[in-house]
């Protein structure tokens, strides 16, 4: 789950510069589409993980789907030119890291 | 006088310059990300380290006109020789593939073709240099241009760290979470720092250029000012990002995760800057460590070396290290990830510290070869300690980064 927020962060982060044009288009989008890779990855992990508490898996795929809904719209938003889209997505992102962060704190695991 | 301040400023700066390849910009920067201040020590105990090393192969050069692997060869003879040449020679074939790949990176963020697109063009850039130029454009010309890489230098300024904060990590100190990768992290920054073709280049490097006893000053002067203020680059890796990726909880798990960490205090420019950073660090240590993968196999096996030469009046030193520049890029045609690439080999690095460092200790204490100027108890304590360390660091550095890398 380590990766899966830290790449969330790694996202927000080239979304944010992205819209303040600190990074070029072709940087923000192969950025997004690894952030994307690896969260499909640490889902497939997940749902492999034995130790995991079921109750919890259920949530913790919650989470991970919703951020990477949220990536996926920053995607096509970065593809498409749309620079008030993507700083939508990086709020909604933030919101959504905090959340999976709060989530993994109760459950006593470290983010 | 004045020619010998000029050497010594020269030195200095083009130490500087050259202070940051692959290893130490990972490194520190993955230590920052994960761990703040915390790994602070590290760095600072591998410069201590590094200091001493290149000191000592320098003194070696100029007081016996031997490099390194010339005295190792004269005193313990070629099949021991070969020992700590074969393990130095595997590593050295890999960290070459990782600066490659850490030049073709910077290619990527530049130009967003793919990586592995760059690994042959870099390799035949690379070759043409060492085929065409001289030792001294090799050495001076990348390190002049690697001082851009001062700029995360300026950034940690610009962003304001809480000194009390960075000063607490000069200290060494359990961590709190993660402990195998800490000490994976440390291991990694030291096996980073105390490359062991860092001194047995700056020794041929010596003898290039013609470095005799009245050099002792200038080589004292070179590794402790130069690899001192050199290491000032990479606490700026760990300072600007343990401030701008640890608050948000980024690890760096890939240079393109790392080429964000300049955006902040400069914008466009930061990621303009850590790109060309990347790439020039990496290729200016990427022409050291081919040189030196040719060096040391034509000075293990007595051929004719010197990079001042015309390649046809050293034609078997010329085929090595065209060899192996282009076999170290096929790593990266291959497209093996260049951040996993850069912290395996660090690790390795740590491994065969002590299969080095040993014989090193022995040659140093050779009357035949340094007279009054062997080591002293000073040096002997330091590299003791270093072999001390280097023997730990071999023993968990493998497992630790099975568990934490």
């Amino acid at each position: 789950m380590q990766t899966a927020t830290s790449w969330a962060a790694t996202a927000q982060m080239a979304g944010e510069a992205w819209v303040r044009r600190a990074v070029p288009t072709h940087y923000a989008g192969r950025t997004i589409d690894t952030a994307v890779e690896t969260l499909s990855e640490t889902r497939e992990t997940l749902e492999q993980s034995p130790s995991i508490p079921p109750d919890q898996r259920v949530k913790a795929r919650e989470h991970l789907q919703n951020l990477a809904a949220t990536i996926e719209e920053m995607r096509k938003a970065i593809r498409s030119g749309d620079r008030a889209r993507v700083q939508e997505q990086v709020q909604q992102l933030t919101a959504q890291k905090q959340a999976l962060l709060n989530f993994l704190e109760n459950a006593g695991a470290r983010p | 006088m004045r020619k010998k301040a000029f050497e010594i400023t020269l030195g200095i700066v083009t130490s500087i310059g050259g202070f940051l390849d692959v290893g130490a910009i990972a490194t520190a920067a993955q230590a920052g990300a994960a761990f703040g201040f915390q790994l602070v020590w590290a760095i600072l105990l591998g410069t201590i380290c590094v200091i001493f090393l290149v000191e000592m192969s320098g003194r070696l050069a100029a007081v016996s006109k031997h490099t390194l692997v010339d005295a190792l060869r004269e005193r313990f003879g070629v099949n021991f020789c070969l020992v700590p040449f074969t393990a130095e020679l595997f590593v050295d074939v890999l960290v070459l593939a990782a600066e490659i790949g850490g030049v073709c990176l910077a290619l990527q963020l530049i130009t967003g073709i793919s990586f592995p697109w760059w690994a042959l063009p870099v390799a035949f850039l690379l070759w043409l240099l060492l085929w065409k130029g001289t030792f001294e454009i090799i050495e001076n010309g990348t390190s002049f241009f690697g001082l851009i890489t001062l700029c995360f230098v300026v950034a940690a300024f610009v962003l304001h760290p809480l000194w009390k904060l960075f000063g607490a990590g000069v200290l060494p100190s359990l961590p709190t979470h993660d402990k195998a990768h800490y000490w994976f992290i440390a291991v990694a920054i030291l096996g980073a720092l105390i490359s062991p073709y860092l001194f047995y280049f700056y020794s041929s490097g010596a003898i290039e250029d013609k470095w005799g006893k009245g050099h002792l000053v200038v080589n004292r002067a070179i590794a402790g000012l130069g690899m001192g203020f050199g290491s000032l680059v990479s606490l700026g890796v760990l300072v600007v990002s343990a401030l701008v990726f640890q608050p948000r909880g980024l690890q760096v798990d890939a240079y393109e995760q790392a080429a964000l960490m300049l955006t902040e205090s400069f914008g466009y420019w930061g990621f303009i800057f850590f790109a060309v950073s990347l790439g020039i660090a990496c290729f200016g240590a990427a022409l050291e460590v081919s040189l030196n993968l040719a060096y040391g196999t034509a000075q293990a096996l007595g051929w004719n070396w010197s990079e001042n030469e015309h390649p046809t009046q050293d034609a078997r030193f010329s085929a090595s290290y065209t060899v192996f520049v282009f076999a170290a890029s096929l790593l990266m045609v291959i497209g093996i990830d260049p951040l996993k690439l850069t912290l395996f080999t660090m690790a390795l690095t740590a491994v065969i510290l002590p299969l080095v460092i040993i014989p090193f200790l022995i040659l140093m204490n050779d009357e035949r070869y340094l007279g009054k100027h062997r080591n002293g108890w000073i040096s002997n304590g330091v590299i003791l300690f270093i072999i001390g360390l280097a023997f730990v660091l071999a023993i968990v550095a493998i497992p630790l980064e099975i568990i934490g890398g």
